[in-house]
């Protein structure tokens, strides 16, 4: 996945970019860069007054939703652990979705808007103890991050100490209850719920977990202000968001939108088609395919991705070119999500497999009639039935393959696969984690 | 006032005890794992809710108390002649109800949360208010 700058967008009168508006010239944004490109961190209030609190009031004023993928409110989610006593804050930064590079982008380039942010929340909701998991993996990532903490103890910018944790590569390991129980020792797979985080985390104590663009966007807000904020976006889905754009497009790349920004203008944002394109696959891996016309005018907000059988996700917009074939991507994403599972819940350790050969056998053999029915009777089956969402993001994306080439999925039933199959696969698929997978 | 049951699916190994014990309420997929047909226990199959629960080798059935009672109504249709005879509490516990949970914890939870979809079994989100 390339990471490339995103341009300066001007629409509905906001000025963005906003969260990237540090990505400019140098390559990494050092703190007295940082200070100068966003303002000063002001913990206390410039009066000097201390009411911790306020930033909730405001985040939750502003309309900030979480960005990771769940777009839960995020001022609820603090003001569910404020004042419990000590608290712990975690900030995710271990983008488990393979399509999706804007965390490692902000984390890389911008990592002081994101511990800023980290800071602030602890600050609201009075924690002790602070913790950012990126995947273990990526040594560089760590080390650059340790070498941005160690510049603001310096400045003594932090007054709770950030701890840099590496979590498994899995994907399920960046599910929030998954990075609870590694933070507590555990093999970092997703628990039962409840309790959540919120109610008993790291150590059993209430626990903050947030996306690290949630985070850097709180830490603007704290600068400009809940009105600032909703100056971007739509009013029922105020802000900003970043997106990773990738594909049949020319400049694939992390480019930051309003909220509400049609999916067609993403696109074009990222240079336009490469070529013919027929679906978009909005969200990710746990998002939903939709044929080009029906995506191209769809608003990316919450709602209306939830309203199309989708999910915004963390952002992520991939254009699958006319010429590819969405069954044989998805069936490969599919393949590669039933290997990611926990192996915990006997519904996804038994029916994603199913489901990932089902597709697979529609998508590389031909179904011979038999196949669409087979994935109609699994997906049920599979879906809604696990400890976490894993299993329901792969039927998402299964069933929203199922809707928008249903024409191919009729020809592959029939006919056996098309010429599409051939082409390069267009979808990133990790290899193996090396260590990652002795974990059972 | 209304009982809940809830399958912990990481616990679950699949024996397939419940379904043999609560037939009205939980049948078993292709690879015999339980799908409950709906999370709310109707009063009268609450004393053989407590039993499966207890039966579970795996501890992974939860029976639980939920703050508003909504009975769904095929179910009560369903199940009012196949319990005919057997009031509520006939084996002498069904009409105790001081416990959250049929082995008094209370996992952890102390208010659920009303804005997060809360994951039910069989694809439908348990409704909790309160």
């Amino acid at each position: 996945m390339t990471v490339t700058d995103s341009n300066a967008v001007q629409e509905g009168g906001a000025v963005l970019p906003r969260l990237l508006a540090g990505r400019g010239h140098r390559l990494v944004l050092g703190l007295a860069e940082h200070e100068r490109e966003y303002g000063m961190l002001w913990l206390r209030g410039r009066s000097g007054q201390r009411r911790p609190e306020r930033l909730i009031d405001m985040v939750e004023a502003a309309g900030l939703t979480g960005r990771g993928g769940g777009g839960f409110p995020t001022g609820r989610k603090m003001r569910a652990v404020a004042g419990r006593g000590e608290t712990v804050v975690v900030a995710n930064g271990a983008e488990g979705e393979p399509a999706s590079a804007k965390d490692r982008l902000l984390l890389t380039y911008l990592p002081h808007l994101v511990l800023d942010g980290i800071t602030l929340a602890c600050d609201a909701v009075g924690a002790t103890e602070a913790h950012l998991c990126v995947h273990r993996r990526e040594r560089d990532l760590i080390d650059g991050l340790a070498a941005a903490v160690a510049e603001r103890r310096t400045a003594g910018l932090d007054p709770v100490p950030i701890q840099i944790t590496g979590i498994p590569g899995r994907y399920v390991s960046s599910e929030q209850s998954s990075m609870v129980q590694y933070l507590n020792g555990g093999p970092g797979k997703p628990t039962f719920a409840p309790p959540r985080p919120h109610e008993s985390g790291v150590r059993g104590r209430p626990t903050l977990v947030n996306n690290v663009e949630t985070l850097a966007h709180v830490a603007l807000i704290a600068r400009h202000g809940e009105r600032w904020f909703r100056g971007a976006g739509l009013p029922s889905a105020p802000g900003s968001m970043l997106v990773t754009v990738d594909g049949a497009v020319r400049w694939p790349g992390v480019y930051e939108i309003e909220l509400g920004t049609g999916a067609g203008d993403v696109v074009m944002l990222a240079g336009g088609p490469a070529e013919d394109l027929q679906a978009l696959l909005i969200g990710g891996y746990f998002g939903a395919w939709l044929p080009v016309e029906v995506a191209w005018p769809v608003r990316m907000t919450q709602a209306s991705m939830r309203a199309l059988g989708g999910a915004l996700g963390a952002g992520v917009v991939i254009a699958l070119p006319g010429a590819s074939c969405g069954l044989a991507e998805t069936a490969r994403v599919v393949r590669y999500l039933a290997e990611q599972g926990a192996g915990q819940c006997g519904p996804c350790l038994m029916g994603l497999p199913a489901l990932a050969g089902a597709v697979a056998d529609l998508a590389f053999q031909g179904g011979r009639g038999r196949a669409i029915e087979a994935i109609a009777a699994l997906l049920p089956l599979v879906e809604g039935r696990g400890a976490c969402r894993h299993p329901d993001g792969a039927t998402q994306l299964a069933r929203s393959a199922m809707r928008a080439f249903i024409a191919d999925a009729r020809w592959h039933d029939q006919c056996g696969p098309c010429d599409g199959v051939c082409r390069a696969p267009l979808l990133p698929i990790p290899e193996d984690g090396e260590e990652d997978w002795s974990w059972t | 006032m209304s009982h809940q049951l809830r399958v912990n699916p990481i616990a679950c190994n699949g024996h397939g005890a419940c379904a043999e014990l609560l037939p009205e309420m939980i049948e078993l997929d292709p690879w015999g794992y339980p799908i409950l047909r709906s999370a709310v226990v109707p009063p009268v199959l609450v004393p053989y809710a407590r039993r499966a629960v207890a039966t579970c080798p795996a501890l992974a059935l939860l029976l639980e108390r939920a703050m508003t009672p909504r009975p769904d109504r095929r179910l009560l249709a369903l199940t009012s002649e196949c319990a005919s005879g057997i009031p509520p509490g006939a084996n002498g516990r069904g009409g105790r109800g001081g416990h959250p949970c049929v082995t008094g914890d209370d996992h952890g939870h102390r208010e659920l949360p009303t804005d997060e979809r809360h994951l039910g079994v069989g694809g439908r989100p348990a409704v909790h208010a309160g």
